[in-house]
């Protein structure tokens, strides 16, 4: 029942944000076929649902201290919290990637119709040949993957929001630059003067296979974003709520 | 019977001791004044109650039911804070109706009610609020939530003395139609003190007294006059504190008094729930 009440709760909130930003790039996509079309040159849009990634981030970061005081002021555990939290978490990256998609399906069509204006998704970009025209395959492929990239993101932004959370001021400056010295400059050097590169020659080749194929690259963000979500929950379950005044 | 039962719960912060092996009871349709000085750690026990904070040991059940992460017994107990942990852009209507969502017998019709009565603008969002409008908003949800079990911290903070009136009415009626537990955490002892049945007394996060208001303020009485007459009469007798000024003495003292040994030149008073207070937290 509490599950229920938290998912349309979170749901709610999400989509009052997300309209926003989907109406933007809509926006967008009408102004480069716009400009294309008044400039009678070349005009290309791409990527475009990169910025989607990079919205659920966020919504994954900031919402968190928002979304679990609420739901402790209305008698809801942590663990139920976070049940709700992954269901609408798939239901934000259902929504967001299907959007996508028709934004990707709306993007090609203007492409057909008007000279000058090329429209490629992240997709088609890494997938798909120039100039090939995507079919109804390719289009549930990119929803697919777009779902993966977008629920990966959602999770790295709980993980990092349930993190920052219980951190104190000191801290929040701490970890991240900790993280920052030994993931840029003591890890790599490690890995240049005692392993001969090894750690990054597998890091590479472990890139080179999830960027291989589609399904390589879906499978491992969703594995990747499922793993990161079990992992914010060792952050959630014990939190303690901080006063906000 | 249907209660909440605080077990033996420890709190530490750090070096400090928060809470020190808590044990109370708050029973079902009772009204409670849960008192103590600055920082003696009653807002930490609500929090712990209310699941917002863990203790370090000890339990708390609700109606029989571990109340640690349970939903259910979560679901009966609802904590107003000082600390407001509504979103800061939730519009106040919004804010009744999600409340609601979680709480089913939540009178939105009552709290719309009371936000007119009280003057607190619907439309406006939690961020915006005044102190004052802050407390109202919070009052106004625990007055209509109807959950079994409604804890209120500090909810007088801010409220002019109109408002503290209206809200003391509004609470008396809210009991008298459909009876809670109520437990008020408060400095303003004298304005609560007519509200309240039970006192629980908590200094340095351990509980120094638990009884009936009633009890409680038979257990002590006032006696003044001239200072050597005073330390005569109080001799052997149990003071809890004494006030001076010039050969003039106050003593305030535990115990019962039969008024037919108090010597000519004394006066004894009862001692309100207020300087009981002061008496019994002081040092």
């Amino acid at each position: 029942m509490k599950i229920k009440s938290m998912v349309k709760y979170l749901m709610n909130d999400f989509i009052k944000g997300y309209l926003g930003f989907a109406g933007a790039i809509l926006l967008v996509i009408h102004l480069g076929m716009i400009l294309a079309v008044a400039t009678d040159g070349d005009g290309m849009l791409g990527g475009m649902e990169f910025s989607t990634i990079i919205f659920m981030l966020i919504i994954g970061i900031i919402s968190y201290r928002e979304n679990i005081s609420m739901s402790i002021q209305n008698g809801v555990s942590r663990k139920t919290y976070f049940i709700s939290e992954a269901i609408a978490f798939v239901l934000f990256a259902l929504t967001g990637s299907c959007v996508d998609t028709l934004y990707c399906v709306l993007g090609n069509a203007y492409e057909s119709i008007i000279d000058g204006f090329i429209y490629d998704s992240t997709f088609e970009q890494l997938f798909m040949s120039n100039g090939e025209v995507p079919g109804l395959t390719d289009y549930l492929k990119e929803f697919v993957m777009q779902f993966s990239f977008e629920f990966m993101a959602l999770s790295v932004g709980l993980l990092i929001g349930a993190v920052v959370y219980r951190l104190n001021k000191v801290m929040k400056f701490v970890i991240p630059a900790a993280i920052y010295i030994f993931g840029f400059i003591v890890i790599p050097f490690v890995d240049y003067a005692l392993f001969d590169l090894f750690i990054t020659r597998k890091l590479a080749s472990f890139m080179n296979f999830v960027g291989e194929s589609f399904s390589h690259m879906s499978v491992t963000m969703t594995i990747g974003g499922l793993v990161l979500l079990a992992v914010s929950y060792l952050f959630i379950r014990r939190v303690q709520i901080a006063d906000r005044k | 019977m249907n209660c909440i039962e605080v077990r033996g719960v420890t709190k530490d912060y750090k070096n400090t001791r928060a809470l020190n092996n808590i044990n109370l009871t708050f029973e079902e349709n009772k009204i409670y004044g849960l008192l103590g000085r600055n920082g003696a750690g009653k807002s930490t026990l609500l929090k712990i109650i209310s699941n917002r904070i863990f203790s370090n040991s000890g339990s708390v059940t609700v109606d029989g039911e571990n109340a640690m992460e349970n939903d259910k017994a979560l679901s009966k107990i609802y904590l107003m804070s000082e600390s407001n942990l509504y979103p800061p852009k939730l519009k106040i209507k919004k804010a009744f109706k999600w409340t609601k969502e979680f709480y089913p017998d939540f009178d939105v019709e009552y709290a719309n009610r009371l936000a007119k009565e009280f003057g607190l603008n619907v439309n406006k969002n939690t961020r915006s609020l005044s102190t004052g409008y802050n407390s109202i908003f919070k009052i106004i949800i625990a007055l209509s939530v109807n959950a079994p079990y409604v804890f209120l911290d500090e909810p007088v903070l801010g409220l002019d003395a109109n408002h503290r009136d209206l809200f003391y009415r509004c609470l008396i009626e809210k009991y008298a139609e459909n009876p809670f537990c109520c437990v008020i955490s408060t400095h303003l002892i004298e304005e609560v003190s007519t509200v309240i049945e039970d006192v629980v007394i908590i200094k340095n996060g351990e509980v120094i007294r638990n009884q009936t208001r009633d009890s409680l303020l038979e257990t002590g009485f006032t006696i003044s006059g001239a200072a050597g007459a005073v330390d005569e009469f109080i001799k052997g007798r149990e003071v809890i504190g004494t006030d001076s000024i010039g050969g003039l003495k106050t003593a305030y003292v535990l115990g019962k008094v039969d008024k037919n040994e108090v010597p000519d030149g004394l006066e004894v008073s009862a001692m309100d729930l207020q300087k009981l207070f002061v008496q019994l937290t002081n040092s």
